[in-house]
């Protein structure tokens, strides 16, 4: 994916995070160009679902939770 | 069922070998060393990870950090741990073989932490049993 396209996807999930968190929280969004592909109760479904319907690797996928991550100590050393 | 234990070393960390792949990359799965935490959400890799496995950003997360919330890169990786299987031929020598991967959205790490380039978080950890006990980690699949 090109960091444009990252971006988009992830601009496009924030703007319905809480319409998602509302009704798939917990489960794993796949979005391309823009939309939303569909919700998947796991990374593994969410995979195979944005490959076939996207092509491989062809979309972003993002995890619909209420909280940010943490990261304990290893926040430390983020990228 | 299969069973991997280890020391726990200094009575703090718990470290192993795990293989590393990108799913949407035909490169051989590479073996890092990795370690346990269980205060950390989410499972993390180092660039060098990344890099090597040529994987792209996935998604991007929202991450807590002493200096507030910081927008951070996902990478979709997969992750297999060793389970205690000692007739089996291991691809490492190291007398464990891998089994099925697991499918994670993984942290991008700027640096090593404790000589590892894997953190393994709650989103792997939940999925195993294991347990901690008299210096001993015991993992089963």
């Amino acid at each position: 994916m090109e960091r444009a396209d990252v971006l988009k996807n992830y601009a496009a999930f924030e703007a319905m995070r809480a319409e998602l968190e509302a009704s798939h929280l917990g489960q794993f969004a796949v979005l391309h160009d823009g939309q939303l592909i569909g919700t998947y109760a796991s990374i593994r479904e969410a995979r195979t679902a944005g490959n076939a319907r996207c092509g491989v690797g062809n979309f972003t996928t993002q995890e619909i939770r209420s909280e940010p991550i943490e990261l304990g100590t290893m926040a430390a050393a983020l990228a | 069922m299969t069973t991997f234990s280890t020391d726990i070393e200094h009575g703090r960390y718990v470290r192993f070998y795990v293989e590393v792949s990108a799913p949407t990359s035909d490169r051989d799965p590479v073996r890092y060393r990795a370690l346990v935490d269980t205060g950390a959400t989410t499972t993390a890799a180092t660039r060098e990870v990344i890099e090597r496995l040529g994987v792209t950003a996935s998604g991007i997360e929202i991450v807590n950090t002493p200096i507030g919330r910081v927008q951070t890169d996902t990478f979709d990786l997969d992750i297999a741990l060793p389970v205690d299987t000692p007739s089996a031929a291991s691809a490492w020598g190291d007398g464990y073989t891998y089994g099925r991967a697991h499918a994670v959205i993984a942290i991008g790490l700027g640096r090593r932490i404790s000589d590892c380039d894997i953190v393994l978080g709650m989103d792997v950890l939940s999925r195993l049993c294991f347990t901690m006990c008299d210096g001993r980690f015991e993992m089963r699949s």
